[in-house]
């Protein structure tokens, strides 16, 4: 009981005191999220190459763990959503409404590596930190989280 | 064996796209009653009824436990999964439809576009349909190399099924062991031949020059991971736990493939095969199977393709010494109207494309995939299952939302 008040000053005087409100998006994920970063990943209607190359993330070989970046399997729980390709038709509902889920501050990471599916810029997607095209691959994605994070 | 591959359907007619042991051809639709699985392929499935204290468990279109997107409509009352209903529709890129109107070449990109982790076999399937059109005769350098990355493309995708049913199983140093030796091929696909998933190697009538003493550096360093593979593969068979979820689960039979048609590892773990590379003459193709049926039979065939795909690659090495500067094939783009069907043996079954060309201009085509096949089977697979055998049954048929909605 005695040490609670100590614990709460300390907490006080270090705590970093982030403005959520204003600030680009990308200078508000380097604040938030510098230590650890939790992923959510969309198929929306690729053609597998990027869904498995972020399954190649889970490999030691990246040790993701290490950095602070975590995988969820709900878009609730996530800081930085990762759109894999264009989404097809019957898609743009869910993404907009997985994008509706997010809690705030959030992030928008957009994959593309073909030209099917509709434009993410007919979209309007908010709070987009990165924008990959081509050819993408696992390392390319991990080391563009670390940037979004701003360790990299 | 004959199976219904698919439905062609042009000017409110329909035709049967079959195939009987070596033969692959059309059939007028007056025979539709020969097959069961043409009411699956032309969608007349009923529709489920609920009753009683059923409800509907949606899985999906946007879901954790799913890498795509599409949608598990399971039918339950708390436990057990009485029915089971899977809409792919969430995941179509209409790529057929993209390809009408397009020339060989970007079709062919197109087509690679399908599936990325069967893109070589698709790549092979087109390019052979147009081949076939066009009765273009490819060189044995383009026939070999062919042959080989079709191969390389199968050890990786299994050594990712089996991956994915450790996961499952939360045998969590094990899969995390087969992803690393997954990315490892994939990194070494990219070192040797540009790209992680083989993509733009292939080419109509040709291939892109690989020189043969580069294929045999690639094969002794896939040796060494296919090798690493095998060991932990043979040390997780120890594990009775692991094995036990894996056996007696999503047990299929032949009546099953009766009413389906679906082919690659899910038939071959029931005792039969119709596997399109006992018809080749470069090397001996004995198929392996097991009789089971369950998750567990599907996941040692694929474990003991892996070995037969490596031992494949090395016996066409031996047979392929010399190694040729290729030159693209020119493809006339005169009047006339070609038609040509191509086929691919892909890691989950046979891949069939149908192409109607004008020219060098894409008409019509059809592409039968196996993944179309296997969610069918999933389906019926699914049915009494308990949830907790849900993984487990899926990721064992190694079907893929974008191979079967395209």
């Amino acid at each position: 009981m005695f040490l609670w008040p100590i614990y709460g000053i300390s907490k006080y005087y270090t705590k970093k005191k982030v403005d959520l409100t204003s600030g680009k998006t990308n200078t508000l994920m380097h604040k938030c999220f510098k230590k650890s970063m939790h992923v959510f990943a969309i198929d929306v209607g690729c053609d597998n190459e990027l869904t498995l190359e972020f399954y190649s993330l889970l490999s030691p070989k990246y040790n993701t763990h290490r950095f602070g970046i975590f995988f969820t399997n709900t878009p609730k729980h996530a800081d930085l959503l990762a759109i894999l390709s264009r989404p097809t038709q019957m898609m743009v509902d869910p993404l907009l409404e997985a994008i509706n889920q997010m809690p705030q501050p959030f992030g928008i990471m957009l994959l593309e590596n073909s030209d099917i599916g509709i434009p993410f810029e007919t979209l309007n997607i908010p709070n987009v930190v990165a924008h990959l095209k081509g050819n993408i691959d696992a390392q390319t994605i991990f080391s563009t989280m670390l940037s979004v994070m701003g360790r990299w | 064996m004959k199976r219904l591959l698919g439905i062609i359907k042009k000017h409110n007619q329909e035709q049967l796209l079959v195939q009987s042991g070596s033969f692959v051809g059309i059939l007028d639709e007056s025979q539709k009653n020969d097959f069961k699985a043409y009411s699956i392929l032309s969608d007349q499935k009923q529709s489920k009824s609920i009753t009683g204290e059923l409800f509907n468990f949606r899985l999906g279109p946007l879901s954790g436990a799913s890498l795509e997107c599409g949608t598990y409509n399971i039918y339950t009352y708390g436990e057990r999964m009485v029915d089971v209903d899977i809409d792919i529709s969430y995941k179509s890129r209409g790529i057929e439809n993209l390809m009408c109107g397009k020339n060989t070449t970007h079709a062919l990109t197109l087509s690679e576009n399908v599936c990325a982790n069967f893109a070589f076999s698709h790549s092979v399937a087109f390019s052979r349909a147009i081949e076939e059109a066009y009765k273009i005769t490819i060189s044995d350098y383009c026939r070999f190399t062919r042959l080989i990355l079709i191969e390389v493309e199968r050890i990786y995708n299994h050594i990712f099924v089996i991956s994915r049913l450790a996961m499952a199983a939360a045998q969590k140093v094990y899969a995390s062991h087969l992803i690393y030796l997954f990315d490892d091929l994939l990194s070494l696909n990219k070192k040797f031949f540009q790209s992680r998933f083989l993509k733009g190697i292939n080419k109509i009538g040709s291939m892109n020059y690989i020189p043969i003493s580069q294929i045999k550096i690639f094969v002794e360093q896939l040796d060494k991971i296919v090798n690493e593979f095998l060991k932990i593969y043979e040390f997780s068979l120890k594990s009775v736990n692991y094995l036990d979820r894996l056996h007696n689960t999503g047990v299929l039979t032949i009546n099953d493939f009766d009413d389906i048609n679906f082919d690659g590892p899910a038939l071959k773990a029931i005792g039969y095969y119709t596997d399109i590379r006992q018809f080749e003459s470069d090397f001996d193709f004995k198929p392996i199977v097991e009789t089971d049926g369950d998750s567990l039979a599907r996941m040692i065939v694929r474990a003991k393709e892996v070995q037969q795909s490596l031992n494949i690659i090395k016996s066409l090495l031996e047979k392929f010494k010399k190694d040729s500067l290729e030159l693209d094939v020119n493809l006339y783009n005169d009047s006339k109207t070609r038609i040509g069907i191509g086929q691919c043996e892909s890691p989950s079954g046979t891949i069939t494309y149908y192409v109607e060309l004008t020219g060098n201009i894409i008409d019509y085509v059809y592409i039968s995939t196996s993944s179309m096949f296997l969610f069918n089977t999933i389906e019926k697979a699914l049915k009494g299952q308990i949830f907790t055998d849900f993984a487990f049954t899926v990721d064992s048929f190694g079907a893929f939302f974008a191979d079967a909605a395209k």
